[in-house]
């Protein structure tokens, strides 16, 4: 009886055991499985990117504001050009100084006018803007090394970047790119112009000239680090709030607005800390940008930033990244 | 004698377990767990394998991209391009010939995870870059692979990456071989 008893206490306790390892060996496994599928999703992402960017033009949007935009206005924005802004995103007026102020757009009425504002966004405040022809007026999409890379006053600069080891100066949020392809307007596979080559999209399966790819970051959720008491970013706090979304592609006709296609490209749980898009992700002390687009050299720096879980649940980001060169000039 | 033992055979079943059974049961359970885990180990193994792989991967692809840019950037004359381009990557030059890769483990002895390697004579060969690159090869476009160096007159050079890691499974090494063409 006594040995029974010994051995079944033995039995239960191996047993048991056994099931927790095995459960904390599954935790894990499904835990890194998860980690390295989305990884997996992003670096194909990248590549097709690649294929796709090495031979596109990359652009460089801004616009003027030729009228003064007061705190009010929502139903639309005339500006001196909408060319290269996706048909919808964010805009950054009068950035690092005072009136700094986020405002999206929900659809471009024409080649000067944005419609549909909501004004006040990431943490900005709704402001009067006064019509200046010369002030460059930026697409958060856009992050660009800026041409003062020696001693940049404050506001001149939103973050400042490692490249090739080296502190480079931005300005922008670097959520998106904006780009054009190659493409046959006859319909055909010869984009060749002369000697040089037709530049637009393909547009509801319609190679146009008139055609513009962007590729943004849109936010779907969020994350908290105070819901789990995790420094996600390792900045020395939990009270970070990041933004969790996936990559769009966008396709549009800047000669028709109706002409607007939309695709969901690789992981969906890419981040972005909301209120400081392009911030420090990794707690290095440098910005993370998602795109960082140097017209001068033709060189797209895109870091994805993406949010898993760790064994212990405890949230965990992996950083994939790649460095693409643009064959061609830029147009803009 | 024999009474009893059929008495006792009969009775077996209700009396349990005995300890070496449930020994020999726990010994068989304790191989399967310990099997299990170990190819759970073995699969965690692989996962971080596969990354340290994407990223000499990435490294690669993004060092050979800025090659590219910088290739662009250089002059077009060909009597100074090569010449731009050997002296940013040389040792001691501008960028160097090493470049230090964000998550892989230096190994002992090196001094630098990634190394850049570019030839300006036509007559090297495959074997001796270590890289599918189809050399011996005309270089600097006179008809020729004969030139042992044609740093003053290249069109064309070819460049070896090479990473060399300490990772989760030993040493590894990753090779990249390509062209840079003078625009």
């Amino acid at each position: 009886m006594i040995e029974t008893v010994v051995a079944v206490a033995l039995f239960s306790v191996v047993l048991l055991s056994s099931m927790a390892m095995v459960e904390s060996g599954r935790r894990f496994s499904n835990a890194t499985m998860q980690i390295t599928t989305v990884e997996d999703l992003a670096q194909q992402m990248l590549f097709r990117m690649e294929h796709e960017l090495a031979s596109a033009t990359g652009c460089t949007p801004s616009f003027a504001l030729p009228a003064p935009l007061n705190a009010a206005e929502t139903a639309g924005l005339t500006v001196s050009s909408t060319l290269g802004f996706p048909p919808r995103g964010t805009l950054l007026l009068d950035r690092g100084g005072p009136r700094e102020e986020r405002v999206s757009y929900t659809g471009i009425a024409s080649t000067t006018r944005f419609e549909g504002l909501t004004r006040g966004l990431q943490c900005t405040a709704p402001t009067d803007h006064a019509g200046a022809n010369g002030v460059d007026q930026l697409w958060c999409g856009l992050a660009e090394p800026l041409e003062n890379q020696l001693a940049p006053a404050p506001g001149e600069f939103d973050g400042i970047a490692l490249e090739d080891g080296q502190q480079v100066y931005f300005r922008g949020d670097g959520t998106g790119f904006s780009y054009r392809v190659p493409v046959d307007p006859s319909g055909g596979d010869n984009p060749l112009n002369g000697h040089d080559l037709f530049f637009g999209a393909v547009v509801e399966g319609e190679p146009t000239v008139n055609g513009w790819v962007a590729v943004v970051f849109e936010a779907r959720d969020e994350y908290t680090e105070a819901a789990t008491g995790d420094d996600l970013n390792k900045d020395g706090d939990t009270t970070d709030v990041f933004e969790i979304g996936q990559l769009g592609r966008l396709t549009w006709d800047a000669s028709d607005a109706s002409r607007v296609e939309e695709l969901g490209l690789g992981p969906t749980n890419v981040i972005q800390e909301r209120c400081n898009h392009g911030g420090d992700l990794d707690g290095d002390g440098f910005a993370d940008p998602l795109f960082l687009w140097n017209a001068e050299t033709n060189l797209l720096h895109v870091r994805l930033f993406l949010l898993g879980a760790s064994r212990r649940d405890l949230p965990v980001v992996r950083k994939v990244e790649s460095v693409l060169f643009l064959r061609n000039e830029p147009e803009l | 004698m024999k009474r009893c033992a059929r008495r006792n055979r009969a009775t077996g079943a209700k009396r349990g377990f005995t300890l070496i059974e449930l020994a020999v049961a726990t010994s068989i359970l304790m191989i399967g767990i310990v099997s299990v885990l170990s190819a759970s180990s073995h699969m965690h193994s692989l996962r971080v394998s596969n990354r340290e792989r994407t990223l000499a991967q990435n490294a690669v692809r993004s060092m050979a991209e800025r090659m590219h840019a910088a290739s662009h950037g250089f002059s077009d004359d060909p009597g100074t391009w090569a010449q731009e381009l050997l002296a940013t990557y040389r040792p001691g030059g501008s960028f160097g010939n090493a470049f230090a890769v964000e998550g892989l483990t230096l190994v002992e002895g090196d001094e630098s995870v990634g190394t850049i390697a570019i030839s300006s004579d036509e007559t090297d060969t495959d074997r001796e870059l270590q890289a599918q690159l189809g050399m011996p090869r005309d270089l600097d476009g006179d008809g020729d692979a004969a030139d042992t160096d044609v740093s003053a007159s290249a069109r064309l050079l070819p460049v070896v990456l090479t990473l060399r890691w300490r990772g989760e499974r030993g040493v590894h090494q990753m090779r990249h071989g390509f062209y840079l063409m003078g625009y």
